[in-house]
């Protein structure tokens, strides 16, 4: 077993821009 | 008394390549692996099998959140995740020191009406901060733009009153930049780091030739080889950072990608400050709109994670972008954050980065005494038009990381389901955070 990711306190993002729309916007 | 326990419903699963279990979970962020051997035993926890004793496998599993109490009531804490965002002790403001750039990317959307940001901003944006700070925990600056580096100074003068405000009233504060990285020389680099910008994304669309081909300087210069000379610069820098090496793909660059994963390799693999992100172009406003060969949504879901794939088996870093997007609330845009807001370089107030003419999206104007007018009911079309109507996504496993908010624009303006391609391919996507982290 190893923990690759731990557990965050759920309220713990703060924001980074990834702009993220899945398809085309118009 | 003994405390009885279910698998969560925000679990996800997948083997790895030597029939071990990877497990996810979207309301703690956890991910963790466990061999052949131990698969079954946890499988036997996860479907609450009789008599199975306690042990340091099943206290794991309680640990990070992949069993939960009987009694949970796991959409109730998914609902409060989500009011968790109105909270008023952070601030992110994305800010665009000027609206101009010196690129003509083919693909790009912007219209680049405004330069550099007026005074009555400038002075809005400081005033708006310094009444703000005192009532925050965190504050987060996005530099975008256009080209943020065009105006340098502005975004000194700005980050000296951040972060002098910030220290003086223990303020956690950090910034990210999305520049296009031709301004990025050592000295701008590392005049960036001492400004507490430390998350980059700068896009490289394939080798020099293909590069040049998308990403041109106004009038049609080439700009591979002094974007590629300051990333090999940054790399020499002793000091921590998280670069994001974006590669926006259509059918025109499709082929080149292997080249391109080819050539980063010899400059960034086992670099971990660099991290690759393949990302499909989309068509999102732009003048050049109908000529981008872009690719059908099959393709460019099957390739984002196919050429991320090859990448890691170069020994490419993937982008931490990724992980951050598998966070309780990571996959939540900040269109859909309340206390995120978009400012222009006239005090234009914004919730997206894309829909910039779109009338929905001029939320309200920043004064220059830092006070906001702000059309409270533009406000709430961005920021309640997720899950709360949406049964699908509130039954979904990945609900606790995106809310059903992945992008509001795209839902606005399709009625579908801005699902994010992570979760569509998550079992993918497990494999590959999964691999990444044995790098």
């Amino acid at each position: 077993m190893r923990i690759v990711r731990p557990a965050v306190s759920p309220n713990k993002n703060s924001g980074r821009i990834l702009k993220a729309a899945p398809g085309n916007l118009k | 008394m003994k405390k009885n326990y279910k698998a969560s419903r925000f679990n996800a699963l997948t083997n790895t390549e030597e029939d071990g279990l990877i497990l996810f979970n979207s309301y703690t962020g956890a991910l963790a692996d466990f061999t052949k051997e131990e698969k079954e035993e946890v499988m036997g926890y996860l479907k609450n099998q009789p008599g199975l004793e306690s042990s340091p496998v099943k206290e794991a599993l309680i640990d990070h959140g992949f069993l939960v109490k009987e009694s949970a009531d796991e959409k109730k804490r998914a609902e409060f995740l989500h009011q968790s965002l109105h909270r008023t002790d952070m601030l992110h403001l994305i800010l665009m020191p000027t609206e101009a750039c010196n690129f003509r990317c083919t693909y790009c959307y912007e219209s680049f009406v405004r330069g550099k940001m007026d005074e009555n901003t400038v002075s809005g944006v400081k005033a708006l901060v310094r009444e703000r700070i005192t009532t925050l925990n965190t504050l987060h600056i996005s530099w975008f733009g256009g080209e943020p580096l065009m105006e340098l100074d502005l975004m000194e003068e700005l980050t000296s009153v951040f972060q002098e405000e910030a220290r003086d009233h223990s303020v956690s504060y950090s910034a990210d930049i999305s520049t296009n990285g031709y301004f990025l020389t050592t000295e701008v680099f590392h005049k960036l780091l001492s400004m507490d910008v430390r998350q980059f994304m700068i896009t490289i669309d394939g080798v020099e030739a293909v590069h040049d081909k998308r990403r041109f300087l106004i009038g049609g210069g080439k700009t591979f080889s002094e974007i590629m000379e300051n990333l090999k610069a940054a790399k020499e820098s002793t000091e921590n950072f998280d670069l994001s090496i974006r590669v926006n793909f259509d059918e025109d660059n499709l082929k080149e990608t292997e080249e391109l994963t080819q050539y980063l390799k010899e400059q960034f693999a086992g670099d971990p400050r660099f991290g690759i992100l393949f990302r499909p172009v989309g068509r999102w406003g732009g003048e050049h709109d109908e000529d981008i060969p872009i690719c059908s949504h099959i393709t460019a879901n099957e390739k984002m994670w196919q050429f991320t794939e090859n990448a890691i088996d170069e020994k490419l870093h993937m982008s931490s972008m990724i992980g951050g997007i598998m966070n309780p609330a990571g996959s939540v845009c900040y269109a859909a954050k309340p206390n995120a807001f978009v400012i222009g370089a006239n005090g234009q107030l914004y919730k997206c980065t894309t829909a910039l003419d779109a009338d929905v999206n001029h939320v309200g104007t920043l004064n220059a005494d830092g006070t906001m007018d702000l059309d409270y009911d533009k406000l709430i079309s961005w920021v309640t038009s997720g899950e709360e109507t949406d049964a699908a996504c509130q039954n979904c496993f990945y609900r606790p990381a995106c809310q059903g908010n992945h992008c509001p624009w795209y839902r606005a303006l399709t009625g579908d389901r801005p699902c994010p391609s992570e979760k569509n391919n998550i079992k993918k996507v497990l494999k590959l955070v999964w691999k990444n982290s044995l790098l």
